[in-house]
């Protein structure tokens, strides 16, 4: 799990590495708003964001108004943490949809709290081995056998999506996203399970732009779920 | 000058008193305030001097060049950095030149920035010495 923090100050910026790291959280550090789109784009892990707001270029406030704009960023919670302590700019970034408005001097213990709030309300990407071979009384090699067949699955629709996305084709068939959807219920990937569920009753409507935005949020869940498999095949 | 340590600050500064200069720094307090180990709050205090002086290089250079936006992006790193150290009357007085500087009376900012300095310089030269 990784949190992607974008501050300029270099002194902020290593307190809430510290606290975060403490707390065995990867973090990931941006100097800037545009530093900070270049690592969303990189990093599909990243699960949260912490940013300041006055920074050059592109400002917290813009930052955040773009990344709730992205089809594959708007679901990432972000939480602002600043020394602007204006009600106005409160206002405006809780609107924008930030989580929390943390005010700087950093509070340690308000931080771990906030980010552990935030994350708590987050489903699993991957339920862990133990947890499915439970469920359903599976013992290690069959387990290893099952996920590794999904996983090359996993491969083969990520490539397609990323085929259709960059032709702005979409065409993925309902019996497509059935098929993963029940694949993924069964290694506990109840993140893209949603999503597919989601698409399978609803993409009927959609016209081809909102189907490709549909298709970037699949797209990134399902790298997140590859990286999480890969890690712990 | 005698810098002590205040009840809810981590350094505070003394009038000077043009003698004796103390300094004693509860590392202990401010890395428990900050959630670090105290190795770590060198490092940051060593952070704070370079970073400090080269802000205030930034906003002494903003303010001869009339360039009000330069100076509240100076101004305003280098309170956020103080008010991480506790440093409350370095980051009131940052504070000052960025609220100034942002109602366009960049002009009225020459004497708070020479005190910055001289806050400034008095830690860098107990911390340093």
């Amino acid at each position: 799990m990784s949190i992607l923090i974008v501050e300029d100050c270099e002194m902020s910026g290593k307190i809430l590495e510290a606290n975060l790291q403490k707390l065995n959280y990867e973090t990931i550090v941006a100097r800037n708003g545009k530093e900070a789109l270049e690592c969303l784009s990189r990093v599909p892990e990243i699960e949260l964001v912490i940013m300041d707001i006055m920074m050059p270029e592109i400002n917290g406030l813009e930052l955040l108004a773009k990344v709730k704009r992205t089809p594959e960023w708007k679901d990432i919670p972000v939480i602002m943490c600043t020394s602007l302590a204006n009600a106005e700019t409160i206002r405006k970034a809780m609107c924008m949809g930030s989580k929390y408005y943390l005010m700087k001097p950093i509070n340690p213990k308000m931080l771990r709290q906030k980010v552990a709030e935030v994350l708590r309300n987050d489903k699993p990407v991957l339920y862990n081995e133990n947890q499915i071979m439970r469920k359903f009384g599976l013992d290690r090699t069959s387990y290893k056998k099952i996920i590794r067949a999904f996983y090359d699955r996993l491969r083969d629709k990520i490539n397609l999506l990323e085929q259709q996305i960059k032709n702005r084709t979409a065409t993925l068939l309902h019996s497509d996203l059935q098929e993963l959807s029940e694949s993924a219920s069964i290694v506990g990937a109840k993140r893209v399970v949603d999503i597919l569920d989601r698409l399978a009753t609803e993409s009927e409507g959609l016209e081809s732009g909102a189907l490709i935005s549909e298709y970037l949020v699949l797209l990134r869940e399902l790298k997140r779920l590859e990286q999480a498999i890969r890690s712990s095949l | 000058m005698v810098i002590h340590i205040a009840e809810d600050d981590f350094i505070s500064l003394s009038p000077a008193d043009g003698k004796n200069r103390e300094l004693k720094m509860n590392i202990r307090q401010l890395a428990e305030n900050l959630g670090l180990e105290e190795e770590e709050c060198l490092e940051l205090i060593e952070l704070f001097i370079e970073t400090g002086m080269s802000d205030l290089n930034r906003l002494q250079s903003a303010i001869q060049e009339g360039s009000a936006e330069k100076a509240i992006n100076a101004a305003h790193s280098l309170k956020g950095a103080a008010l991480n150290l506790g440093l409350t009357e370095l980051s009131e007085i940052a504070k000052e030149i960025e609220e100034k500087a942002g109602n366009d009376r960049l002009e009225r900012t020459a004497e708070a920035a020479r005190l910055l300095q001289e806050r400034l310089d008095v830690i860098v030269d107990l911390v340093r010495r």
